[in-house]
């Protein structure tokens, strides 16, 4: 019998305490995991979801603000940029593209975007890989709407499907619009970006919407003559739209461009750099991140001390199993070994089970979870992270162990052959 | 010779020498039984021999090898090698098996393990024939735990874990003390019987035994032997 198969046993004689103290090491290790797992993956998730535009455009707010409602659909925004404005900053010589977003509504939970074929054509994201259709085609007329992914999958709707669409983004029955359905005419390839929990209608379909409407409720005076199923374009121009993304010629001018947004003198305006809003929302975040990394580390902590008392209370009911162990020809080093063994054994284990556990949860409810958070998580399964922690967890169970193993090491000189009880 | 013990002094404590042997011999092959008051020192003294502790003055041989020449790590190779140990009680490591708790020394001896058997199935089976002679193959082949046998039972697989493997010395340290009469006796001669190739020095406070052994010795001769001469120095 090894020394390994002796300190397993040993642990196992006393499953109660054993147990309890792995459960704990097991949470507090699932905790530090799922903490950096939602951060990274969050990270991972926002820095995919724009790369090819250079200048995002909003009414006056916050970079970082603009940046989340506008591509990441989190919030509402607080205002618009009207279409003037739009079409002068869309038309100066050094734009290569721009793609109208104009956000507000909701169908079944998701985000309607009313924008342009431009969407389709120079949206970009990961690694600058443009949009692509799994079914049908891009929107053509004002009812049409293209789903993405998840939108599409989750609402179970395929080509020639019809919906309605509310007003708000509740989906609260009494601001349907039920006369204007839309029909399903393109479902997008998943892209692991909010554009899969967006549904893509035309900025004509999105005013057609909101015709007989004022301030967002039923207009009193009654609603206008209802607009032909394949309305002009121009009849159905929006005064406004939420945002703007821009691609220039050359990347050189974004700064510049970004500039000549700021300084707008007929209407307050925030022109940001995907990538720089971005780096401004990590250094806000980041403190709370170290907390949030401070207090998990803590609660492991918490459970490696509770290991530590769980065999330093064990060592006086060992103080003859010890002395039989040193009477059948134990070394010293051997009872300092097996302490040692076993504190690491439990503290390897545990970080085994808590990774092997937060991992199969998240395989379970990853989807759900990246939902709620309106964002993608990073790649699941067991990352070079997850190892550097279980190598942690039980490398301080080893390191711990030398203090019970200590104590038993010296004990068994002070307690001679026998052990008086 | 198989003891030899000369002006052997132990305290636990400075000044309180509780050890104080001018001469003790066990010639190989033979048993001796040692008895004493409680707090005499007899178990001290076995912790000497078994090279647990060690002494504060004096000269302690076993089987030749002068133990005070010896580090703890050689001390405690030797003791898993040449020495057999069964205490009053409490003998059994409680989360192994019967069988485990016999072939104990075989884990921290290589020359025990190999004088018990070439393989682990051979020494296994020389752990299952000393405990069918102790009576209690039956219950080792249960795979019975040690926490279901009776006292004089775990005594006896204590016996069996000790002589497993020949060591030259068994030492026991008052193992019939919560034993009945009866099993007392049987345990003693088995236990002789078993170890009759071996030196056996037996601690009791219980004089009935001595008759069975080769030699008695009396700790409290021992000591008084020497405390003049220490008083004089
Ligand atoms: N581990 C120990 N630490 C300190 N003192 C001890 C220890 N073991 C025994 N003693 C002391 O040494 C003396 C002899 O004890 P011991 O050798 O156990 O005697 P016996 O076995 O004859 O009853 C006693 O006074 C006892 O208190
Ligand atoms: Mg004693």
């Amino acid at each position: 019998m090894t020394l390994v198969a002796l300190a397993w046993k040993s642990a196992r004689a006393r499953a109660g305490a054993t147990v309890l103290t792995l459960i704990a090491i097991a949470l507090s290790t699932a905790l530090v995991l799922g903490v950096e797992k939602i951060r990274a993956g969050a990270r991972a998730g926002f820095e995919q979801t724009v790369s090819g535009a250079d200048v995002l455009v909003g009414a006056r707010s916050g970079g970082v603000n603009l940046l989340l409602y506008a591509v990441f659909r989190l919030g509402d925004p607080t205002a618009n940029v009207s279409w003037e404005t739009y079409q002068a900053f869309a038309a100066r010589p050094d734009v290569a593209w721009t793609i109208p977003l104009s956000l507000g509504d909701s169908h079944g939970g998701f985000r309607v975007l009313g924008t342009t074929d431009a969407y389709f054509e120079h949206y970009r994201y990961g690694d600058k890989r443009p949009l692509g259709f799994a079914l049908g085609v891009a929107f053509d007329e004002t009812r049409d709407a293209v789903l993405g992914a998840e939108a599409a999958r989750e609402l179970g709707y395929g080509l020639g499907d019809d919906f309605t669409i509310s007003h708000g983004i509740k989906s609260a029955a009494f601001a349907e619009h039920s006369d204007h359905p839309f029909t399903v005419v393109g479902v997008l390839r998943a892209t692991g970006t909010p554009v899969d929990r967006t549904i893509h209608i035309s900025l004509e379909g999105m005013e057609a919407v909101h015709e007989g409407f004022v301030g967002g409720a039923p207009s009193a005076i009654g609603r206008r003559p209802r607009a032909p199923r394949s309305a002009p374009a121009e009849a159905l121009t929006p005064d406004a739209i939420t945002a703007f993304l821009v691609g220039l010629k050359s990347r050189a001018a974004a700064l510049r461009y970004q500039r000549d947004v700021n300084t707008y003198r007929r209407e307050a305006l925030t022109g940001v750099i995907p990538g720089v809003a971005l780096a401004q929302l990590w250094r806000v975040l980041g403190p709370a991140e170290q907390a949030l990394r401070v207090v998990s580390l803590l609660v492991v902590a918490a459970g490696l001390t509770g290991l530590l008392t769980m065999l330093l209370s064990t060592l006086n009911e060992r103080r003859r199993e010890v002395a039989v162990l040193r009477a059948a020809g134990a070394r010293r080093r051997d009872v300092f070994a097996l302490l040692v063994l076993e504190s690491t054994l439990v503290a390897g284990l545990g970080a085994l089970l808590g990774a092997t556990v937060l991992n199969t949860a998240l395989a379970i409810v990853g989807r759900g979870l990246e939902a709620s958070i309106g964002a993608p998580l990073g790649p699941l399964g067991l990352s070079v992270y997850d190892a550097y922690v279980i190598a942690g967890v039980t490398g301080i169970g080893f390191a711990l162990g030398f203090v019970p193993g200590w104590i038993a090491y010296r004990r068994s000189l002070s307690d001679g052959l026998t052990v008086r009880i | 010779m198989c003891i030899f013990a000369k002006d052997l002094e132990f305290a636990w404590r400075p000044g309180a020498t509780v050890v104080a042997v001018s001469e003790f011999e066990l010639r190989l092959g033979d048993s001796v039984f040692l008895q004493g008051e409680s707090g005499s020192g007899k178990s001290t003294l076995l912790g000497l021999i078994a090279g647990i502790i060690q002494a504060t003055s004096g000269e302690l041989n076993v089987m030749g090898r002068p133990l005070g020449a010896m580090n703890a790590a050689k001390r405690d190779a030797f003791r898993a090698d040449a020495i057999g140990v069964i205490f009053q009680q409490f003998n059994l490591v409680p989360y192994l098996t019967l069988l485990e708790n016999v072939l104990l020394p075989c884990r921290f001896s290589p020359p025990r393990a190999a004088r018990a058997g070439p393989t682990n199935a051979s020494r296994k089976d020389a752990a299952l024939g000393l405990l069918d002679r102790l009576g209690l193959g039956a219950e080792a082949r249960e795979g019975r735990a040690v926490s279901a046998l009776s006292v004089g039972q775990q005594q006896r697989v204590a016996a069996a874990r000790a002589l497993i493997g020949a060591p030259s010395l068994i030492i026991a340290d008052e193992p019939t003390s919560a034993l009945d009469a009866a099993s007392r006796d049987s345990f003693v001669d088995t236990l002789l019987e078993e170890a009759k190739d071996a030196s056996v020095l037996f601690v009791s406070h219980d004089a009935a035994l001595a008759p069975r052994f080769d030699r008695t010795e009396s700790m409290a001769d021992m000591n008084a032997a020497f405390a003049p001469a220490a008083k004089g120095a």
